[in-house]
C-alpha cells in the first residue's frame, strides 16, 4: 500500500471511531458542522493554494447549493438530491462561465473581481425575498432518497463522514495527477507553464469548477443539515471566514485545510464565554497566528518537523 | 425631470466624495507597501463612531471630530506595527487575512466600547436644505464635498510638493532604489498607514451625520472605498477620486431610477464590466509582462 | 516589435535551420529575448509573421506552439520553486500526459501508468542534463548553475523538435560554461534544433553553425562563426557599446 493510501486508509478510521469519543450531541453537531466547511475549504484550496488563484467570493457557490437546496425542494417538489445536483450544475456552469474573464486577472484585481461576485451573490439573495425568504431566511426540507434520510446528528455524521472522506480522496488525487502539477506548475510561474504547452486559463478555470462545484455541495449539505438558512451563508464574511480556514490550516495542503476548518469552525464556540468579546478575540488570535504562523499550521509544522509530508 | 436629476446627483457626488477618501486610503497604504488594506472601512467607522461617542460625553463637536481623527491616526499606525510590519514577508493573501483580522478586531473593541446600536452625529452646521434648481442640498453635503476637495489638494501637495511625500512616492517605484538614497521603507509604510487612518477618520466623520453610524458600518464602505481604488487603477492617486465619485454617482442613480434594493450592487457590478475589459482598472498602466 | 515608443525588432527576416545549433548575439538591449518571444508566441508581433513548418502562427499562444514542439528557457528564470525538482521536470512532460480532468480526479489506472513513465523519464533527463541527485529537493535553494540545467530539462521533458535556450550560461563560473557546451552538444545530438542567445562568445563560436547579430532591433549581420567575426559591422557594434 502505498503511503498516500496508508494515510487516507487511516484517516477513514479515525473517521469511523470518532463518534465513540464524542461525548454529546453538541460536540457532534459542531464535527458535523466541520466536515461540511472542510469539504468547501479543500476546495477552495485547490484554487488557491494550488493553482495560486485568491478567491474572496466563494461563499457564493456555497450559498447557491444551499439556496437551490432551500428553494427547489420546497416550493417547486423536486426531490432533495436532484435539488443537489442542480446546484452543483449551477455552480460548476457559473464558475465556468466566468472564470475565463475574471482569472485572466492577477492578484489583487483577481481578489476585487471574486469579492464583487461573491457580493452580487448575496444582494440577489436578499433581495430576491419570493423565493428566499430575504433577510429573515427560509426554512429547508429535510434530505431524503427514497423516503429515508439521516435522522438525527448520528445519521448525519454518517453522511458527511463519508462525503468528507470521498472530498478529501479526490482533491488527493488531483492534486498528485497530471492536472494537479499543471495548476502548480502555472502558480509556481504561467510562462513556464506555457512554455510547456499547458493552457494557463483553462486549467484556471478547471481549478475554479471543482472548487464551485466542492462549496455548492457543501451548501446543499448544509442547508438540509441545519435546516433553515439566511444570506449569511453567501456573505462576504462567509467567503472571509472559508478563505480564512484555507490559509489558517495551510494553503496547498489538503490536511491543512481539514484543520484549519475544524480550527475556525470550532473557536467561536469556544470564544462564545467570553461574551461580547468574541470578535476581538477571534480577530486577534486571527492576527496573532497569520504573524507566527504564515504559511499555515500544517505546512509550518511540517517543516518543523522535518518531514516531507507535503500533503 | 431636471431637478430629480439633480437630487440624485447630489446624493451621488456626497456620497462619491466619501468613497473616493475610502479609495485614497488604499491607494497610500497599496503603493506604500503593496498592502490592500481590508481595515481601511474601520477607519472609517472610528471617525462617525468616536466623533459620537465624544460629542455624546458633552465635548464641542469641532473638538470630537478632531479627537476622532487622532484616535483613528493612532489605530492605523498600530495596525502597521502591530500586524503588518511583523509579516512583512508573508504572501499577498496572508497580508489580506492579516488586515482582515485587524478589521475584526477593531470592529469588535468598537462593538465592546460603543455597543450594537445605530447613531447618528448631528449636522455640522444646521440641517435646514438649500435649494438648487429644484433640488435640495444638505448643509452637510457643502461640508462632506468641501473638505473632501481640501483634503485631496492637501494630499497632491504632500505628494508633489514636499520631500517626505516624495520619498514615499520614491518607495512605491522602487523599494530598493528608495533604500539606497536613505529613504527608510518601514517610516514610509508607517506614515501611510497613519495618513490612511486619518483620512478615513474625516470620511467617517464627515458622512455621520447623513448615514449613520454603527460599529459594523466599515465593511461596506471599506469594500466601496477598494473598488473605487481598484476602478481607477491600483495605486493611482487621480484614479482614486474618479473612480469614488463615478462610483457614488452610478449608484445614486440606480437607486433613483431603477431599483434601491439593487444599489449597493452597482459598484460590484460596475466593477466586474471594467475589470473584464481593462484588466487594470481605467487610469491603470497598460503594459506587457515581461518575461 | 514595438512597445509603445520602444520598436524593439524591425526588418528581422531569420529562418531557423533545421538540426543545427545556431546563435543569436548582440548587445544588451538589442532585441534577443524580444525576438524569442516573438517566436515563442509569448508577444503577438505588431508587425510581421511567424512561420512554423509553412503555418503562420503569429500571436498563436506559447501553450499552442510548445504543444507543437517548440520548446525553451527563459533569461530569468521561470522555476516553479515551490514544487520539487523532479516535478518542474515532469511539468514539461504535461502535452504527453493525459490531461483529462476526470482521469486525473479518479486517478485512473491509464493516468497512473502515464505519470510514472514521465517520472522515469524525467529522472532520465535530469540525469541527461546533471541534476538528478536534486531531484526530490525542492527547487527553492538549488544552485542557480542547477536551476539553469533543471530548466532545459524541463523544456527536453516536453520532447521538443526547436529549443530555444536564453542565456543559458549567464552566472555560470568557467567550468560549468564547459559543461554548458558539452551539454548543448548533446542535445543537438539528439536531434533537436538548437536556437541559442548568449553573451559568452566563447561558447557562441564553439557551439554554432550559423549565428545572426541584432543591434538596435535589426539585423546586423547572419552567417557563420567566421563570416561573422570578420565582418566590419559587427565589430563596430561590440566596440562601440558592448
Ligand atoms: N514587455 C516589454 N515592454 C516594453 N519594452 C520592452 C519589453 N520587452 C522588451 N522591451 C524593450 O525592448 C528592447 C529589447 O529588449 P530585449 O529584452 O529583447 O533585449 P536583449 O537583446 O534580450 O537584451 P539582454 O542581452 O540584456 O538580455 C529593450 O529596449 C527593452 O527595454
Ligand atoms: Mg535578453
Amino acid at each position: 500500500m502505498s503511503a498516500r493510501w496508508r494515510v487516507l486508509v487511516g484517516f477513514a478510521v479515525l473517521l469511523a471511531l470518532l463518534p465513540l469519543v464524542v461525548p454529546n450531541s453538541f460536540v457532534l453537531d459542531l464535527v458535523n458542522r466541520i466536515a461540511i466547511n472542510a469539504i468547501a475549504v479543500i476546495g477552495l484550496n485547490l484554487v488557491m493554494g494550488y493553482a495560486g488563484q485568491v478567491s474572496l467570493g466563494h461563499a457564493a457557490f456555497f450559498g447557491i447549493g444551499a439556496y437551490l437546496s432551500g428553494v427547489l425542494p420546497s416550493q417547486y417538489g423536486w426531490p432533495p438530491v436532484a435539488a443537489l445536483g442542480a446546484g452543483l450544475a449551477a455552480a460548476g456552469g457559473l464558475a465556468f462561465a466566468v472564470g475565463r474573464p475574471i482569472l485572466r486577472l492577477k492578484g489583487h484585481y483577481l481578489a476585487m473581481a471574486t469579492l464583487g461576485l461573491g457580493i452580487i451573490g448575496a444582494i440577489v439573495v436578499t433581495n430576491e425575498s419570493r423565493w428566499t425568504g430575504g433577510p429573515d431566511g427560509m426554512p429547508v426540507d429535510a434530505l431524503t432518497l427514497f423516503g429515508h434520510g439521516p435522522g438525527n446528528e448520528k445519521g448525519w455524521y454518517a453522511v458527511l463522514a463519508v462525503a468528507l472522506w470521498l472530498t478529501v480522496w479526490l482533491a488527493q488525487n488531483l492534486v498528485d495527477s497530471p492536472v494537479g502539477r499543471a495548476l502548480r506548475t502555472l502558480h509556481g510561474s504561467e510562462p513556464a507553464a506555457q512554455s510547456v504547452g499547458i493552457d494557463v486559463p483553462k486549467y484556471k478555470v478547471r481549478a475554479f469548477v471543482v472548487a464551485a462545484m466542492l462549496a455548492s455541495f457543501a451548501g446543499s449539505l448544509f442547508a438540509h443539515y441545519v435546516g433553515f438558512i439566511t444570506p449569511q451563508v453567501s456573505s462576504f464574511m462567509h467567503s472571509i471566514e472559508l478563505v480564512t480556514m484555507v490559509v489558517v490550516g495551510g494553503m496547498a495542503s489538503v490536511w491543512g485545510s481539514v484543520l484549519g476548518a475544524a480550527l475556525l469552525t470550532a473557536l467561536p464556540q469556544l470564544l462564545a464565554d467570553f461574551e461580547g468579546w468574541e470578535m476581538v478575540l477571534f480577530g486577534g488570535l486571527l492576527v496573532v497566528t497569520m504573524v507566527l504562523l504564515p504559511r499555515g499550521v500544517v505546512p509550518t509544522l511540517a517543516r518543523r518537523l522535518g518531514g516531507r509530508a507535503r500533503a | 425631470m431636471l431637478s430629480e436629476f439633480l437630487q440624485f446627483l447630489f446624493a451621488g457626488v456626497t456620497s462619491g466624495s466619501i468613497y473616493a477618501l475610502a479609495a485614497l486610503g488604499f491607494a497610500i497604504i497599496f503603493n506604500a507597501s503593496g498592502v490592500i488594506n481590508f481595515a481601511q472601512g474601520e477607519f472609517i467607522m472610528l471617525g462617525g463612531m468616536v466623533s459620537v461617542a465624544l460629542a455624546a460625553a458633552g465635548l464641542p463637536l469641532p473638538f470630537a471630530v478632531v479627537a476622532s481623527v487622532l484616535v483613528s491616526v493612532v489605530v492605523g499606525i498600530g495596525v502597521e506595527k502591530g500586524a503588518i510590519e511583523p509579516a512583512r514577508r508573508a504572501e499577498t493573501v496572508t497580508l489580506i487575512i492579516i488586515t482582515i483580522g485587524a478589521s475584526i478586531l477593531i470592529q469588535g473593541l468598537a462593538q465592546v466600547i460603543f455597543g450594537k446600536g445605530q447613531h447618528a452625529l448631528q449636522p455640522f452646521s444646521g440641517d435646514t436644505p438649500i435649494l438648487v434648481g429644484g433640488a435640495s442640498l444638505l448643509p452637510q453635503s457643502l461640508w462632506v464635498l468641501g473638505v473632501s476637495a481640501i483634503v485631496v489638494a492637501a494630499l497632491w501637495g504632500f505628494f508633489n510638493r514636499t520631500l517626505a511625500g516624495k520619498a514615499m512616492l520614491a518607495v512605491s517605484y522602487n523599494r530598493l532604489g528608495a533604500q539606497l538614497v536613505g529613504i527608510e521603507p518601514r517610516r514610509v509604510w508607517l506614515v501611510a498607514f497613519g495618513l490612511s487612518g486619518g483620512l478615513g477618520a474625516v470620511a467617517g466623520a464627515l458622512s455621520a451625520p447623513i448615514t449613520m453610524t454603527s460599529y459594523d458600518a466599515g465593511l461596506m464602505l471599506g469594500l466601496k472605498g477598494f473598488v473605487a481604488a481598484t476602478l481607477g487603477g491600483l495605486g493611482n492617486g487621480l484614479g482614486a477620486v474618479v473612480g469614488g465619485l463615478l462610483l457614488g454617482v452610478a449608484e445614486a442613480m440606480t437607486a433613483g431610477y431603477v431599483s434601491s434594493a439593487y444599489k449597493d450592487a452597482v459598484p460590484f457590478v460596475l466593477i466586474l464590466l471594467v475589470l473584464v475589459f481593462l484588466p487594470r482598472g481605467l487610469l491603470g498602466a497598460r503594459s506587457a509582462d515581461r518575461v | 516589435m514595438r512597445f509603445g515608443g520602444v520598436q524593439a525588432l524591425a526588418g528581422i527576416s531569420y529562418l531557423v535551420q533545421p538540426g543545427r545549433v545556431q546563435s543569436v548575439i548582440g548587445p544588451n538591449g538589442a532585441g534577443k529575448t524580444t525576438l524569442f518571444n516573438v517566436i515563442t508566441g509569448v508577444y503577438r508581433p505588431t508587425e510581421g509573421r511567424v512561420l512554423l513548418d509553412g503555418d503562420d502562427v503569429s500571436g498563436q499562444s506559447p501553450d499552442r506552439l510548445a504543444r507543437r514542439g517548440v520548446a525553451r528557457t527563459f533569461q530569468n528564470l521561470q522555476v516553479c520553486l515551490q514544487m520539487s525538482a523532479l516535478d518542474n521536470v515532469m511539468a514539461g512532460a504535461h502535452r504527453h500526459l493525459g490531461q483529462g480532468l476526470l482521469p486525473s480526479l479518479l486517478h485512473l489506472r491509464a493516468t497512473r501508468r502515464a505519470d510514472a513513465q514521465a517520472r522515469d523519464a524525467a529522472m532520465e533527463w535530469m540525469r541527461f542534463v546533471g541534476v538528478d541527485r536534486y531531484a526530490l529537493r525542492d527547487a527553492d535553494g538549488l544552485p542557480y548553475g542547477a536551476l539553469k540545467r533543471l530548466e532545459i530539462a524541463r523544456a527536453l521533458a516536453s520532447k521538443p523538435r526547436l529549443l530555444f535556450l536564453d542565456e543559458p550560461a549567464a552566472g555560470l563560473n568557467p567550468t560549468e560554461k564547459v559543461a554548458m557546451r558539452d551539454l548543448i552538444h548533446a542535445i543537438s545530438e539528439r536531434g533537436v534544433t538548437v536556437v541559442l542567445v548568449e553573451h559568452d562568445m566563447k561558447l557562441v563560436m564553439g557551439v554554432s553553425e550559423r549565428i545572426l547579430v541584432l543591434d538596435y532591433g535589426r539585423k546586423l549581420a547572419e552567417g557563420s562563426a567566421d563570416e561573422v567575426r570578420a565582418n566590419p559591422d559587427v565589430v563596430a557594434a561590440y566596440l562601440g557599446h558592448g
